[in-house]
């Protein structure tokens, strides 16, 4: 039994240096996932406050028909179509490096989740809030980046969170475009070993490390911002 | 009456939410250094009034003049002007994620009105004034309702308004914590600070205000010095407000 | 249980060791394979099935002796004929030069390609020209395998055949490197793309003979041919490896890669 194990060990990562599949796979999710988080923040943050200021003040009208559009049609389809459109129909005809275009993909779509988080943030915020500022001589950019955005950031991070958690699992479709992930990593190992246990074990291993390691890190920043106000 | 002595000319103004017409064109003049008390039912429009004088509410008719400028007019930067123009609130709308200091010096250092070390020194006498020294680094969470209510006044002198609107500035509060708040109403009021405050407190009307408007149906019915005001009322429905309220 | 596999050892070993000593004599024909290499030998339950299963035990049949498949690993199949443990090997192995120097090999019995296909005015000539290339290919497939030899190419592994041809149709792949029956589909359906004459592979099976055993080399060679001419190879092949109709080229690939795989 051990030995077996200890063979199908040897086998499915150190034989061939198979085990750097999975290395470079990893980098290749960790990088995705990073720049696709940023992009998800800036995006998602610009679209929130768009469409909340629309919601407050009534300006922005055609500014926010074209968030609207935009997140009707992200959240509507699942993102490995929107990963498979932007490879091979956004770019049609063009070499593009597909990190970029999984970065592209996962960032639009994270986009439009971070969006509705933040706008749920920013609409529960106290109106007294904004009046304050207002009151204050702050002009409406000022006052939200001052004074509602530092809040809605405290208030949503359980639910950002959350979503960057589903973002870094949602990368494992990037093998779709034949981008070399983590999840990739591990099919390239199982298509030369005829191994399912030990590639698939072991993808589903780190993902899991990452994901616990990001989750307490979450809630290290948690507990920092919360220590801040009691 | 000196016309330079006038800080805020009202003139016709109108507001409604739809097809409620909630200020049917009120006109006065608000003169510096007056102290200037508003009472009246609730849903007459005073809180209203008050808002639009800082265009919290856009008027949808009329004129609003201050320090010599229409703010109505869209030209105007209205950012500018409320910057001249402190406001206190009801539910104090203080910041919760910054602590009492940082509250208090935000404005004046964000929009560059002091240096950081002019606003930290500012926010440290308003603090002393206030009777809240000890409570800097406290966040909001941790104060009492009146201990808010002061560092919300505090946090509007700290931009040296040229006036300062209250909005029913003791409604929230316990009735234990309403005398230190009008403590240092009246306090500001000694001081020379022009003042135009919505309320229900009729003893600080009388006491301290050098002129009371009685609003209603969206208009001014009476308007008069304390004492002629609250001992010889003319207008019937100010009559009978008053009996309600003074027991 | 523990003594009944003992047992079965005890035999197996007893056996083998028997069928060295006295092969002349011994009516069964004992065949080493690695039974890992779909559809050529694999294991369905029990059993061990496949192409190289079945026609070797037709050819057992065609020799009048009994067929005993000995599942093994792939490295120890040349060495097991051999040694003489078994008489024959048949684990889709690819004649070489070098593997001809330890054992004798039949006639070849499956010609298997890997064919590269390029846009129509490629500067890729050969499989030579693919240094330092972006190749497509389908995941696991021969192909896939292969071209991690070719120097400097970086290689894109799609999940299905189809999506590495589309692939080369943007413009985002320089070649494709793919089972020649696809391959021929793809090219038919598809403008703007050319197969290369020269193949990226081409690889022959035959069934491995100990060298000193010429008569059973004849002996097999005969009934190999005899089932070439008779269809009932074909019929064998057919039945693992279905036609490749045009119109299920796509499903056709992927599914026919996923069971091919490695050549070893």
């Amino acid at each position: 039994m051990f030995q077996n194990f200890q063979d199908k060990f040897y086998l499915n990562f150190i034989m061939d240096d198979r085990w750097k599949y999975l290395v470079n796979g990893l980098k290749t999710t960790l990088t995705v996932t990073f720049f696709a988080v940023i992009i998800g923040i800036l995006l998602g943050f610009l679209v929130a406050v768009i469409r909340s200021t629309c919601e407050k003040t009534g300006k922005m009208k055609i500014l926010n028909f074209i968030c609207k559009v935009y997140l009707t049609v992200i959240r509507g389809t699942p993102v490995v179509v929107q990963l498979l459109i932007i490879y091979f129909v956004v770019f049609a005809s063009v070499k593009i490096d597909k990190t970029f275009v999984a970065i592209l993909a996962f960032g639009l779509n994270s986009g439009a989740y971070v969006a509705e988080i933040i706008r749920g943030g920013i609409m529960s915020i106290d109106n007294g809030q904004f009046e304050a500022g207002r009151s204050l001589g702050f002009s409406y950019p000022q006052t939200m980046i001052y004074i509602i955005l530092p809040q809605v950031f405290k208030n949503v991070l359980p639910s950002l969170g959350n979503e960057f958690i589903v973002l870094l699992k949602e990368t494992s479709v990037a093998g779709y475009i034949a981008l070399e992930d983590l999840t990739k990593g591990g099919d390239i190992i199982r298509s030369r070993t005829y191994d399912a246990f030990m590639p698939l074990i072991a993808v589903a291993i780190i993902y899991l490390i990452m994901v616990l390691a990001f989750s307490k890190l979450l809630s290290i920043l948690e507990r920092r911002l919360r220590s801040n106000e009691r | 009456m000196n016309d330079n002595d006038v800080l805020i000319k009202i003139e016709n103004l109108q507001k409604s939410f739809g097809s409620l017409d909630v200020l049917c064109g009120i006109t006065t003049e608000i003169r510096k250094g007056e102290v200037v008390a508003i009472i009246g039912p609730s849903g007459c429009g005073k809180s209203t009034f008050l808002r639009s004088l800082n265009l919290l509410e856009q008027p949808t008719g009329g004129t609003i003049t201050f320090e010599g400028v229409d703010i109505t007019d869209k030209r105007v930067n209205v950012d500018k002007m409320r910057q001249k123009i402190g406001m206190v609130f009801q539910q104090f709308n203080l910041f919760p994620h910054m602590t009492i200091k940082k509250n208090i010096m935000l404005a004046p250092v964000k929009l560059k009105v002091m240096s950081e070390e002019e606003a930290s020194r500012k926010a440290d006498e308003l603090l002393y004034r206030i009777g809240l020294p000890d409570k800097a680094d406290q966040y909001p969470d941790m104060l009492s309702g009146g201990q808010k209510q002061r560092v919300a006044i505090a946090r509007a002198l700290a931009m040296n308004p040229d006036v300062m609107l209250f909005d029913e500035p003791t409604s929230a509060l316990d009735p234990e914590m309403v005398g230190e708040v009008l403590d240092l109403m009246r306090e500001l009021a000694q001081s020379g600070m022009t003042m135009i405050v919505v309320t229900h407190e009729m003893g600080f009307a009388k006491e301290v205000a050098s002129r009371v408007l009685f609003i209603d149906e969206g208009n001014i019915k009476e308007e008069n010095t304390p004492a002629e005001f609250f001992s010889n009322p003319s207008n019937p429905r100010l009559r009978d407000f008053l009996s309600k309220v003074l027991v | 249980m523990k003594k009944l596999m003992a047992a079965v050892l005890a035999g197996a070993m007893v056996l083998s060791f028997g069928m060295t000593a006295m092969a002349e004599d011994d009516n069964v024909l004992v065949m080493a394979t690695n039974a890992e290499f779909p559809p050529y030998e694999f294991r369905e339950g029990d059993e061990i099935v496949g192409i190289d299963a079945e026609v070797a035990g037709l050819i057992a049949d065609k020799l009048g002796m009994e067929l005993q498949i000995d599942d093994m690993a792939f490295d120890s199949v040349l060495a097991a004929v051999q040694s003489g443990k078994a008489d024959i090997a048949m684990a889709g192995i690819t004649v070489t030069e070098e593997r001809k120097m330890s054992v004798n090999f039949t006639d070849t019995y499956t010609k298997a390609t890997q064919m590269i296909i390029v846009a129509e005015d490629s500067e890729i000539q050969g499989p030579d020209d693919l240094e330092g290339k972006t190749i497509g290919v389908q995941l696991g497939t021969t192909g896939d395998i292969y071209v991690d030899d070719v120097p400097d190419a970086s290689v894109e592994r799609y999940n299905k055949g189809f999506e590495a041809v589309q692939a080369l149709l943007q413009g985002k792949v320089d070649a494709v490197v793919i089972d020649g029956e696809p391959a021929k589909v793809f090219v038919s359906q598809n403008e703007g793309i050319k197969l290369l004459d020269e193949a990226f592979t081409e690889e022959e099976y035959a069934i491995a003979i100990a060298k000193d055993n010429d008569e059973l080399l004849e002996k097999v060679n005969t009934a190999l041919n005899e089932l070439k001419d008779n269809g009932e190879f074909q019929k064998v092949v057919d039945k693992y490896i279905s036609s490749d109709d045009a119109e299920e080229a796509e499903t056709e690939a992927a599914s026919e890669a996923e069971t091919e795989a490695v050549t070893e």
